[in-house]
């Protein structure tokens, strides 16, 4: 069928693009379709609080630009396990900050990184801008920014440490398989209801485990496929009876059971050695 | 060319005598003025001589738009109503296994003779119904089988099975196919994006798929069973269907054949076509009191939330309800209440949360319509809309229905029982009122119908029993697994045992809720009272039956997806007649019934290829005194 080049009539502020993505944003919400991508995604309050924990903002160098990263460190001193939190499609917002802080808490040095530092970072758009100015992010361009993120980790901030894991959340989790693809000496790493790219994952050396909710069938159906690809890399778990974003008490979805299960599961997997 | 032309054989001198006067005012500009309609007959031969039983034969006026169809009997003969106004036409005649014959005449004298010598064709696969293309997928072994029932799974929710199947590809072909059908956006067409989760099913499944399809549809020869179908017979064969072409609606946005489809399912060999072209999106219908008809529109427009054609000059009008940023609203639901007011579903019109869908209602003569949003709080509205015999109208949400009092403007709303189950989210789709006032909703992912009781205020369901998957015997363990992760879904993954009760009807003069359950194949009936459910095979199960209607002899009419056709079942009896369109590829999503004119005929709008038609039944008395008509007027002579 021919597309015509004449312009839509001057009263109409569209194109054939426009239709099509209106037509995809409408033909989503008539099949009443969750919006995927859009994740909630901090794990939920734990019964590991940050405490006295306190985090800081710091900057370090990727390509030719500066990443803003939040960063927090346990209490005491001495060489810690590192962290890379993978933010979700909320960007590097105080939640994502509170998430950090928890991990510290925990025993981690953990950083996460601001992946909309490229044009601007979080701080400087609404809430409303967030989604889109993430989508017009690269994925390689993450990628850089996280690879660059682990070796600051290692070489600067966290000196001497011997293991450097990633937690992706949300829209964090593709990035975080795709990390994990690109950086040799990845320890582990664990994703929230992320989705994960469609090739690639053969070439993963550190284990996974993911989270999903029972009614997120869209993401927890690629469990199996994962599985596939990665074979005994890679570990879930299902979450009986729990939607997408269980995990985030900010979540219309939040289960405190399920949360809390997946935290001690994270937390147990990142600190395992075998 | 109303139909109700047609029935001008046997009807009074007087309503003749106006049918007349309609048609010679009806008279293409082309066309040569006579005394009056024709009858157009003539036979269809096979190369060797034979009568060629079940053939369609379509006459279209030129430079018109509207389409009338016949079928052959079992003699090859065919016979056009006596309401075909004087013209020039092209005339076509079409069977499964026959190079498409064609003619252009200048019908001008009461009788006009038209025979056609078919030739034979070799490549007639495209002639295929959606049906037709499955039904010719071996199941000889038990992967075969079960490879089977993945394809149909994940590939059939959303589009006509022969949309696929009409393509060869070699297996990197079929994979680049599904890597990109995985990633849709559901119903739109349109690549999500990377970071768009893959249908879990479709993604888990590609590598497979593509073996097989490569096998059943590549460069190689295939397993399957490819001979031509015999095409209708008895009552199915005396239909009268006239089909109007509904131009694109928004012409500047899209180029197709001067506004009307390029491909629109009229001639056989040109396949099922795709929807990306802007003339899709006629989704129900409904046929006014005047004869005329209306249908919604589910394709993003700035200009068409309804149509309306006017059913003797084909004239097609669009309304347009305001929905979000400057478009027209989006309809879907269509449904006519026992004062001849239209109502519809619209998504994004005049709700209070915006995007949220609510029930418009239109008067067909002033062509004035109202929009009625749920109130702050409640489900919108989404797909089907639907009168009870007391008057409200039921329309489905996300989370059950909504009924709405038209004398009270008064929405209240029922929720499933189940809103979400391991095997899927619980969305209604189809949407019906009972003889009692109840409603009910279909829950097509977790095999469930929903009933609200107006007089408790509250909700019940139903649980349709599983289906027998085709593959029992070979399903895998991963499967079963796969299937309790990924859930029941409409364009990723039916499941194996899915039923997937899509849309349904209420006897309005019964104690009867019928529903098609769209993946298993069988109609189910509902008692309104005792909830026991019955099921009726349809003889197969890959036609899909979709939607149901009832009319008023208690007759159930069903939708065939795959099938390009409607089916009648008499309960009496518990027998099926299917009836087919003379169309290919058209994707039928809704049948209405009108017995405005008496007996009931078939309202059906052809999703995909951009037509409303009519089906008018005719009778074995119907054809004979026309067959007598035509012997005495050949008998005269000229």
């Amino acid at each position: 069928m021919e597309i015509l080049n004449r312009k839509p009539p001057s009263r109409l502020p569209v194109n054939r693009r426009q239709w099509l993505k209106s037509s995809a944003a409408l033909t989503a919400s008539w099949l009443l379709l969750k919006t995927p991508g859009q994740a909630w995604a901090w794990p939920g309050r734990s019964d590991e609080p940050a405490g006295d924990v306190r985090g800081e903002n710091i900057q370090y160098a990727s390509a030719t630009f500066k990443v803003d990263a939040y960063v927090a460190s346990p209490a005491g001193r001495g060489v810690h396990p590192s962290l890379v939190l993978v933010h979700d499609d909320q960007g590097l917002n105080e939640h994502t900050r509170e998430v950090v802080r928890r991990f510290a808490a925990a025993g981690f040095y953990a950083m996460a990184p601001d992946l909309l530092s490229r044009s601007g970072g979080t701080r400087q758009k609404s809430a409303g801008q967030v989604g889109e100015a993430l989508a017009a992010i690269s994925t390689d361009a993450s990628v850089e920014d996280l690879r660059a993120g682990c070796s600051y980790l290692r070489a600067t901030l966290n000196p001497g440490t011997d293991r450097v894991s990633a937690v992706g959340l949300g829209w964090g989790g593709w990035r975080t398989y795709l990390l994990a693809a690109n950086l040799a000496g990845l320890s582990r790493a664990v994703v929230y209801s992320g989705n994960a790219p469609g090739d690639g994952l053969k070439d993963i050396e550190a284990p996974f485990l993911a989270h999903y909710g029972q009614f997120d069938f869209r993401m927890a159906g690629n469990a199996l496929w994962l599985e596939k690809e990665m074979g005994k890399r890679f570990e879930y778990f299902i979450y009986p009876a729990v939607d997408h974003g269980f995990y985030d008490d900010a979540s219309p979805h939040y289960n405190a059971e399920a949360a809390k299960l997946a935290w001690s599961r994270t937390l147990d997997f990142l600190r395992s050695t075998a | 060319m109303n139909l109700r032309n047609r029935r001008a054989g046997r009807g009074s001198k007087l309503f003749l005598g106006a049918v007349v006067l309609l048609l010679l005012a009806a008279i293409p500009e082309s066309g040569v003025a006579a005394e009056g309609p024709a009858i157009l007959t003539g036979s269809i031969t096979s190369p060797l001589g034979g009568k060629v039983a079940g053939a369609a034969v379509s006459a279209k006026g030129v430079g018109q738009t509207i389409t009338t169809s016949v079928f052959t009997d079992e003699q090859g003969n065919y016979y056009f109503p006596p309401s075909l106004a004087p013209g020039k036409y092209r005339i076509w005649a079409q069977a499964e296994g026959y190079r498409t014959a064609r003619a252009e005449i200048t019908l001008q004298s009461e009788l006009q003779r038209q025979d056609f010598a078919l030739t034979k064709s070799n490549d007639f696969i495209q002639q295929f119904t959606a049906q037709e293309y499955l039904a010719a997928l071996p199941e000889d072994t038990p992967q075969r089988r079960r490879m089977k029932d993945i394809f149909y799974n994940n590939c059939t929710g959303c589009h006509e099975a022969s949309y696929i199947l009409q393509n060869r590809f070699d297996e990197k072909g079929w994979e680049s196919v599904i890597n990109l059908m995985s990633t849709m956006v559901n119903g739109g067409g349109n690549y999500g994006g990377p970071d768009q989760p893959p249908f879990p099913a479709i993604h888990y499944y590609k590598k497979e798929l593509a073996t097989y399809l490569a096998e059943m549809r590549g460069p190689h020869a295939s397993p399957m069973q490819i001979k031509p179908h015999p095409g209708p017979k008895g009552a199915a064969a005396m239909t009268v269907t006239t089909e109007y072409d509904v131009p694109v609606a928004d012409p500047s946005l899209f180029s197709a054949n001067d506004g009307y489809a390029s491909n629109d399912g009229s001639d056989w060999f040109l396949g099922t076509p795709s929807r990306l072209n802007g003339v899709g999106g006629a989704h129900d219908t409904q046929m006014d009191r005047n004869g005329n008809l209306w249908f919604t529109y589910a394709q993003p427009s700035f200009v068409r939330s309804l149509g309306r054609v006017d059913a003797k000059t084909g004239e097609v009008t669009n309304i347009k309800v305001p929905g979000m940023n400057g478009m027209a609203s989006f309809t879907h639901g269509l449904a006519i209440d026992h004062h001849g007011f239209l109502w519809f579903t619209a998504a994004g019109a005049g709700s209070v949360d915006g995007g949220v869908g609510s029930l418009g209602k239109i008067d067909p003569n002033t062509r004035k319509f109202e929009i009625y949003a749920p109130p702050r709080g409640m489900s919108g509205v989404t797909l089907s809309v639907d009168e009870d015999a007391k008057g409200n109208i039921w329309a489905s949400t996300a989370a059950g229905a909504v009924r709405f009092d038209p004398r009270t403007n008064r929405y209240t709303e029922f929720k499933s029982v189940t809103p979400v189950s391991s095997e899927g989210t619980g969305e209604s789709y189809g949407v019906t009122g009972d003889a009692e006032g109840n409603g009910w909703w279909a829950q097509m992912f977790i095999d469930r119908v929903g009933k609200g009781d107006p007089l408790t205020g509250k909700s019940l369901e139903v649980k349709i029993p599983p289906h027998r998957a085709l593959a029992e015997d070979a399903i895998t363990d991963q499967d079963r697994k796969l299937q309790s992760l990924s859930g029941v879904f409409m364009s990723d993954f039916s499941g194996w045992w899915s039923q997937g009760p899509r849309r349904m009807g209420a006897d309005k003069n019964g104690d009867a809720m019928w529903v098609c359950d769209y993946w298993g194949g069988n109609l189910a009936k509902v008692d309104i009272h005792t909830l026991k459910t019955t099921l009726y095979p349809y003889p197969t199960r890959e036609s899909a039956i979709y939607a149901a209607v009832v009319d008023s002899h208690h007759n159930v009419w069903v939708n065939l997806f795959n099938g390009d056709a409607v089916a009648k079942f008499d309960p009496a009896t518990e027998q099926w007649t299917e009836y087919p369109l003379p169309s290919r590829g058209v994707e039928m999503r809704h049948v209405a019934i009108s017995e405005l004119h008496g007996s009931p005929e078939a309202v059906l709008s052809e999703f995909r290829v951009g037509k409303i038609a009519v089906m008018h039944f005719r009778t074995k008395e119907d054809l004979q005194a026309l067959q007598t008509q035509v012997q005495q007027m050949e008998a005269r002579g000229p």
